[in-house]
Formats: structure tokens, C-alpha cells, sequence
């Protein structure tokens, strides 16, 4: 097991791990938090209960002592502070806005989530365990128990709104809405959101037409054959285009990629591949999304399915028995050359060297560094 | 945003800290899981991680909150293996096969996740925190306090030994 195929492997297992449903209840956390914090205020009263029954000891095994006041109590001025604030409190928590705002949000929240569900079309059990169904279920929960500090502002519930809002949005309304952010975090925002759904859909067992339609809104599309629902942004490229860069696409792009690869080896044709790369090559070349981890991910990918394009797999040989080099590895190369692949030189050298010695050394001793060398030659030009 | 909620959490504001749980949870349940936890016993160790974390909120300073996190977490792990060795509870159970059902998963992935709880702790933990949560030799050596060369030795190490076991089938090889 060379480097590359290790790293796949990680890479695969941590998809893996990121699917594993959530199970934290945030109301029982916030729940422990307050039981705590009450058993830690009660704490000074058992220091007094108990000062005081060595009192009362005291005083019962020393009748010579005059009766005194056998009552302790907290001072007043604590008290009173105490009451003060437990009244601002209850004043706080009475105010219309708030009382309204809290029986308005459960209600925000019941519509978002049927017409969500309705639009997804997915089935009960899969649409409640969503992420994003799951916390906005916690943040409406913990909405409605909790304890205002402090009056609410029109602006205070309009945010609110829109972060619920935001939590039942799904890729498709992405498109339409308008872009308030950064073309990197929009695009970290859609891929959580695609791959959330890639995998809910891969999880209904009775697949039937709704579900395929509404799939095919979020552009998942069901493949028969495989049984199984993939992304693709082709239909909605030119919606794409108008909201992020096209140097971006490469993310796009990766969704398709991570299909292509199956056990090590490719799982579509060489020549479609080639299209997939040079279209990753545009985002890495780009300076724009580097601190991303989907940027990380993608230079893998690339090197690793590269390797694959010119050192072949079992489907795709790159020489023949006769030890001659396979027609289709040469058209892969003159494939990358005619498109301006930033491997463009290197195919260019090995096609030179089959050509007037009948063997590439340059081949015979490619590695992963050379793939992404090319890519930084092309970005940082000497 | 952050710095803003984690100093409304610190001065106890519960709403920003419930935001704070939010934002991380994710993190320390995935974390959770890797360091050995059993599925059925993330939720109890996560809800430990996010009252401990607010219990010593206050303590927190200019350390990178994440990496404090993680600290926690590893730490509440270890309290939890604890308890579970006392409890003598069987190694295999660790292996969690109930996380299979809540989750697609192949047997290649299984045999990778079982490899990597069979390493030993100080090797598994800079390989799950390089490779899972994308963080830097430097962070995970803050996190394990131990030096920046020790990370880089422990995870090639992790790697090498995962590899081997991964080429001979996994860990079921000849079982």
C-alpha cells in the first residue's frame, strides 16, 4: 500500500465519520448546566444548616447559657438584592415581545419544517434525523425554556428568524438567494448541505418517483443501475456561474470525483476524467481557497487520479504484452496537451521520449510530486 | 464571532455558550469516538466535555479555544476508558459495531477504524488529530503537550503500522 492509497483511505473513513449521526441533546446539557448551578448555590445553605445545628448543640449542652435566637437566616441586604433580581427577572420574562416571540418561534419553526419536508420529499424517520432539522429542533427547544437576562429588540428577533431560517434552507434555495458572504464560505455552506443530503437520500430503501423529483431539485440524480443518488451541477451551471467564481468549480467538480474512484481504481472513462481534471486544476491553481480543507482534499484527489491517467489501472493499460505503449494511453497524453493541462510538458516529454527511444525513463519514474510541481509551475511561474 | 461568544460564556451568558456547544459538538463527538468511546456512550461523554468546559470557562485565556477543547475532550476520554476498565468490560466491545448501523459503512472502513483503536493511545491520537480534524503538528503538540519532533515521529509510526496491518487485511487476518 503506496502513500496515495493510504491517504485515500483516510479520507474515505473520515466521510465516514462526519456521517455518524449526532446524539447530543443540547436541552439536557443546558439542563445538567442549571442543576449543577443550583446544587452549587445550595451549597452555602448546607454550611449554614450545619453551623447551626452545632448552635443549637452548644446551646442545649450549656444550660447555663441564656436562651438566644436560635434562628439564622441570610442577610438582609443579600436577600433583598435576591428578591430584586428574581422580580427584574419575572418583569423580563413577562414582557409581551418575549412571551409572543416565544410562542411565535415553535410556530416559525412547524412551517419551515413541513414545507421542508414536502419539498424533500423525504421519508419521516431519515428528514427528523438531518442535521439541520435536529439542531433546529434544540435551538427552538432551548428558544422556549429559556430564561431572558435582558428585554428583546425587533432586530434581536428578526436574527433569530433568520438563523432558523438559514438551518431549513436547502441548496436549491441557495441558488436563489442572495450571496452575503465569501465565495469560499457559500461554497463551504453548499457542500455541507449536498452532502447531507447526498447521504439521507442514499439512506431511503423504497425509492419511488416523488422522491427521485425532489432529489432532482437539490440536483441529486438517482442512478439506476448503481442504485444509488449523485450530485451533479451541470443543469445549474450557469446559476453557478452567477454566484461564484468560476475558478471555484473545482469544488463543484469533486462531488462527480469521489465517485470516479472506486477501490484505487478509476470508475469512468480516462477521457472523461481528463475534462474532471482540468477543471480541478483551475481551483488549484487559484490562490482564493487554499485555507480551505476541501482545497487539501482536492490536491489528493488530483495527484491520485493523475497517477492513475498515466501509470493506467487494470481497465486502462498503458502498455500492451508486446511491451509497445497502449493507443489509448498516447490519446490520454495528447489529450492533456491539446487542453493546456498543467501536465501538458510532462505528457509532451513522455510522448517525445516513446517517440524517438520506444521508452519513457521520464514515466517510468513519475511520482505524485511531479503532478503537483506542475500545478505549482503553472501558479508561481519561475 | 467567536472570541465574542466565548467571552459572553465565560461572563455566563448560557445562550452564547449554548451557541458555543452548537458549534462544536460535532467536533468533540467525533473526537470522541475516535479516542475509543463507545457509540451507545458519546452522548454522556459529550455532555461531560461541554459542562466540564463550562465549569473552567473562566479559566480560559489566549490559548486557541479548539485546542483547549480537544485537551477536554482527550482527558474525558481517558476518565471514560477508566471507568470502563473498572468495570471490566471486554476490549471488543470498544470496536463498536453499533456505529455500523447508524452509518454506510464498508468493510475496508471497518477494518481501518478498528486498526486505528488498536494503536496505542500515544500513537492514536496524533494520527486521528492530523488526519480526521485537520489539525497541525503544532496544535496537536500543544494538545498532547509533547514536542513538535514527537508528533512527526508518532504519526509517520501510526502510519507505518496502520499500513502493515491494512496490507495483511485488517485486524480479522488469520483470526
Amino acid at each position: 500500500m503506496d502513500d496515495k492509497q493510504f491517504e485515500a483511505r483516510m479520507k474515505k473513513l473520515n466521510n465516514r465519520y462526519d456521517e455518524i449521526p449526532s446524539t447530543l441533546d443540547l436541552d439536557e446539557v443546558m439542563e445538567k448546566l442549571q442543576q449543577r448551578k443550583k446544587r452549587s448555590c445550595q451549597k452555602p445553605l448546607v454550611w449554614l444548616i450545619s453551623a447551626a445545628s452545632i448552635f443549637i448543640i452548644g446551646v442545649l449542652s450549656a444550660p447555663y447559657l441564656n436562651k438566644k435566637d436560635e434562628h439564622t437566616a441570610q442577610p438582609i441586604t443579600e436577600q433583598l438584592e435576591q428578591n430584586e433580581y428574581e422580580s427584574e427577572l419575572e418583569k423580563i420574562n413577562n414582557d409581551p415581545m418575549i412571551v409572543q416571540f416565544k410562542k411565535d418561534y415553535p410556530k416559525l419553526f412547524e412551517n419551515l419544517k413541513v414545507q421542508l419536508k414536502e419539498e424533500l420529499q423525504l421519508p419521516e424517520e431519515i428528514f427528523l434525523a438531518l442535521n439541520s432539522v435536529r439542531s433546529a429542533q434544540a435551538l427552538v427547544n432551548f428558544t422556549v425554556d429559556r430564561e431572558f437576562h435582558s428585554y428583546i429588540s425587533k432586530d434581536f428577533i428578526q436574527s433569530e428568524e433568520q438563523y432558523l431560517r438559514q438551518l431549513f434552507t436547502t441548496p436549491a434555495d441557495m441558488l436563489n438567494e442572495p450571496k452575503e458572504v465569501e465565495d469560499w464560505e457559500w461554497i463551504a455552506s453548499y457542500s455541507k448541505k449536498i452532502n447531507e443530503l447526498k447521504v439521507a437520500y442514499n439512506d431511503v430503501v423504497k425509492i419511488d418517483s416523488s422522491i427521485v423529483q425532489a432529489a432532482e431539485r437539490q440536483n441529486m440524480y438517482f442512478d439506476a443501475n448503481e442504485q444509488k443518488f449523485y450530485y451533479d451541477y451541470e443543469p445549474i451551471k450557469e446559476q453557478l456561474l452567477s454566484i461564484v467564481s468560476p475558478n471555484a468549480f473545482g469544488f463543484f467538480e469533486l462531488f462527480k470525483i469521489e465517485s470516479y474512484m472506486y477501490g484505487g481504481e478509476l470508475a469512468d472513462t480516462p477521457e472523461n476524467i481528463v475534462h474532471s481534471m482540468l477543471i480541478l486544476e483551475q481551483t488549484l491553481k487559484s490562490t482564493s481557497y487554499e485555507q480551505m480543507i476541501d482545497y487539501s482534499v482536492m490536491k489528493n484527489y488530483y495527484e491520485l487520479i493523475m497517477m492513475k491517467l498515466f501509470t493506467g489501472s487494470e481497465e486502462y493499460v498503458v502498455k500492451n504484452s508486446d511491451g509497445t505503449y497502449n493507443e489509448r494511453f498516447i490519446k490520454i497524453m495528447n489529450q492533456l496537451i491539446e487542453s493546456e493541462s498543467v501536465t501538458a510538458d510532462l505528457a509532451t516529454a513522455i510522448l517525445h521520449e516513446i517517440e524517438t527511444m520506444g521508452q519513457s525513463p521520464t514515466l517510468d519514474k513519475i511520482s505524485y510530486s511531479d503532478f503537483w510541481n506542475s500545478v505549482l509551475l503553472q501558479k508561481y511561474p519561475l | 464571532m467567536e472570541e465574542i461568544i466565548l467571552k459572553r460564556a465565560a461572563q455566563g451568558d448560557k445562550e452564547a455558550y449554548a451557541e458555543l456547544v452548537r458549534i462544536h459538538y460535532k467536533t468533540v463527538e467525533k473526537f470522541a469516538f475516535q479516542c475509543g468511546v463507545n457509540y451507545s456512550d458519546i452522548q454522556d461523554v459529550t455532555q461531560e466535555v461541554f459542562i466540564k468546559l463550562y465549569r473552567f470557562l473562566h479559566q480560559f485565556h489566549e490559548a486557541k479555544f479548539t485546542t483547549w477543547l480537544y485537551k477536554v475532550t482527550l482527558n474525558t476520554a481517558r476518565d471514560y476508558y477508566r471507568k470502563e476498565q473498572r468495570e471490566k468490560l471486554k476490549e471488543a466491545k470498544l470496536l463498536q459495531q453499533d456505529w455500523a448501523t447508524d452509518v454506510h459503512i464498508d468493510e475496508e472502513d471497518t477494518a481501518l477504524h478498528e486498526a486505528i483503536l488498536a494503536l496505542g493511545e500515544k500513537y492514536r491520537i496524533p494520527i486521528v488529530l492530523y488526519y480526521f480534524h485537520g489539525l497541525k503538528y503544532e496544535e496537536i503538540a500543544e494538545i498532547l503537550s509533547i514536542s513538535l519532533s514527537t508528533v512527526k515521529v508518532r504519526i509517520l509510526r501510526a502510519k507505518e503500522q496502520l499500513k502493515q496491518v491494512l496490507q495483511q487485511g485488517g485486524l480479522s487476518y488469520g483470526r
